[in-house]
């Protein structure tokens, strides 16, 4: 085995105290040599005279940082374009072993400066004995509101932010005190959490309800709506205004619904913990498309 | 006996693919003699056309009476899902396994029901519980997988394991073409190398550590992985793009 086989490659964001990383690990039989390329937004790695026994793809990360890592094999070897959101120090590390283990760490202190000194409040829906709506098999709309709002604080734990819940337990809210709590801490965005619910079990997929009196909510609506699509994979019902919204003035504030918890697959779904921090990371993302479009416009 | 395990990211496997001709190719080069080639079993059944849309089973009203009962996280929870199963294992042997249910719950056991309907059972995947483009689909066990372990050590020439394996640290052999292997497998896979989400990678290659690996001189990871972290403490992000490889 003179060749080195490129087996696998796979990223995740690690939260080392204050520099959260995102970490690229290409894994191969051997160490190879790898060669690098920088432009602005993309780093391309070629690892010199190595043959991918993985599948060369296109591979979707949507993690904040890094958009996509196309793979591709040439006759001089294998090539790895790694597609960033914004240009990014980035440093490669190997990790000797079984499989070897080339690691290209990129620093996420970008959105450490874009999230800074942000407020949120973060609603997990109904509660109590409003239990919402309920799946087919025995899912509560009060329970998964309550995982997705807690995946979204936890992800945003790390950056300089403050995050406050409505609830932090099982119990009856109304919506006046929900909205107080977002004009008592002067929230910066309000995020509210629902599934939608219909007698008709085929109706599926994701929409994105917004403040109609808040300045480019709507753009916000629609960002959110597509970076949840792409991590999710599942369908839009689309964005719409929501009145209930209005009481809280001009502040941003969006209703998101995931999924449609009547549906027999999204009920399933609801059952992975992961889609969770996906529905996360896809607000995160959709958020930081919104700043980085106001920061253009300004 | 500690072993590595290197796992292969695929493409996403249909029921138009052959799981021995997929074995072969994507561990041409990456398996040696001694290492054992283990593979998913939701893909071995994809790829025997083992994956069902809900929408073409029609639930009879003993399935849609019987799927209240199995624990709602389990893999009979729906009508479609729990018809599937009364078709796989006949419906006496089902009644039978939901006497059996019913018995080990009043002496507080669990898995009764399995035993007596049939361990096969146990590998249905539910609706939702497979990666995409197949979470639409219910996925049954697979078919004969002795065969297929036969037939890819056949091809490849080295032992192969055809595993059922969750995040709860729980490995099932389904099939293998050595019970050491199994043995092996079963401590190989338990932190789930094919992964529960979207890592694509249902074809694991499991190495055996010996004592000429030549790692020997390196740290050891909390896997038991040879490793040698190099420069990570470093302040590398004050240095824009530098490129600090060795």
């Amino acid at each position: 085995m003179n060749i080195s086989r490129i087996t696998n490659i796979w990223s995740k964001v690690y939260y080392n105290p204050n520099r959260p990383i995102s970490r690229v690990v290409i894994e191969s039989t051997i160490p190879f040599q790898p060669e690098v390329k920088e432009e602005p937004l993309e780093l391309t790695i070629l690892a010199q005279g190595a043959r991918a026994n993985m599948f060369c793809e296109t591979i979707e990360v949507y993690d904040g940082l890094i958009e996509w890592i196309r793979v591709s094999e040439h006759p001089q070897g294998v090539s790895f374009e790694i597609k960033t959101r914004y240009p990014s120090p980035w440093q490669i590390t190997a990790e000797p072993g079984i499989p070897h283990r080339t690691i290209i760490n990129f620093s996420r202190d970008y959105l450490f400066h874009l999230f800074a000194s942000k407020v949120f409040v973060i609603d997990p829906g109904h509660g109590g004995d409003d239990t919402g709506g309920k799946g087919p098999v025995d899912m509560l709309e009060k329970n998964v509101t309550m995982s997705m709002a807690t995946a979204l604080q936890e992800m945003l734990k790390p950056l300089p932010c403050k995050t406050y819940l409505t609830r932090t337990g099982d119990y009856s809210l109304s919506q006046w005190a929900r909205f107080n709590l977002a004009l008592k801490k002067n929230a910066g965005i309000f995020i509210s959490f629902h599934t939608f619910y219909s007698t008709d079990t085929s109706v599926e997929g994701t929409a994105v309800k917004y403040n109609p009196r808040a300045p480019s909510c709507e753009h916000l609506a629609r960002f959110t709506l597509e970076e949840i699509i792409r991590k999710i994979k599942r369908s839009s019902r689309g964005i719409e205004p929501d009145p209930q919204l209005c009481h809280l003035g001009t502040m941003p504030a969006l209703t998101v619904e995931p999924v449609v918890i009547s549906n027999w697959v999204e009920e399933g779904l609801l059952r992975n913990p992961t889609l969770y921090k996906k529905i996360a990371q896809g607000i995160i993302n959709g958020l930081i498309r919104f700043w980085e479009e106001e920061k253009r416009e300004k | 006996m500690p072993c590595y395990t290197v796992p292969i990211r695929t493409h996403v496997i249909t029921e138009q693919d052959d799981i021995v001709e997929l074995a072969r190719r994507y561990t041409e080069g990456v398996v040696e003699p001694g290492d054992i080639i283990a593979i998913a079993e939701s893909v071995v059944a994809i790829t025997q056309k083992r994956a069902i849309l809900p929408e073409e089973v029609h639930p009879g009203l003993l399935a849609r009476f019987l799927c209240r009962f199995p624990g709602k996280h389990g893999s009979l929870a729906t009508p479609p899902a729990m018809e599937l199963a009364i078709r796989e294992a006949g419906t006496i042997r089902i009644l039978l396994g939901c006497a059996a249910a019913v018995l080990g719950r009043l002496i507080g056991r669990r898995g009764f029901f399995y035993l007596v309907a049939g361990r096969e059972l146990a590998f249905i995947d539910d609706i939702a519980g497979t990666m995409w483009p197949y979470e639409r689909h219910i996925i049954l066990g697979p078919y004969k997988p002795e065969k297929i372990a036969s037939a890819i050590k056949k091809a490849t020439g080295a032992d192969a394991v055809i595993a059922d394996v969750n995040d709860i640290k729980c490995v099932d052999i389904l099939a293998a073409t050595s019970s050491a292997s199994a043995r092996i497998a079963r401590e190989a896979l338990i932190n789930n190398p094919f992964g529960n989400d979207d890592q694509q990678t249902p074809i694991v290659v499991i190495k055996i550590k010996t004592g000429h690996s030549g790692y020997s001189s390196l740290t050891v990871d909390r896997r038991g992985r040879p490793c040698c972290r190099l420069q990570l403490n470093l302040p590398w992000w004050q240095e824009p793009g530098k490129d600090t490889r060795l």
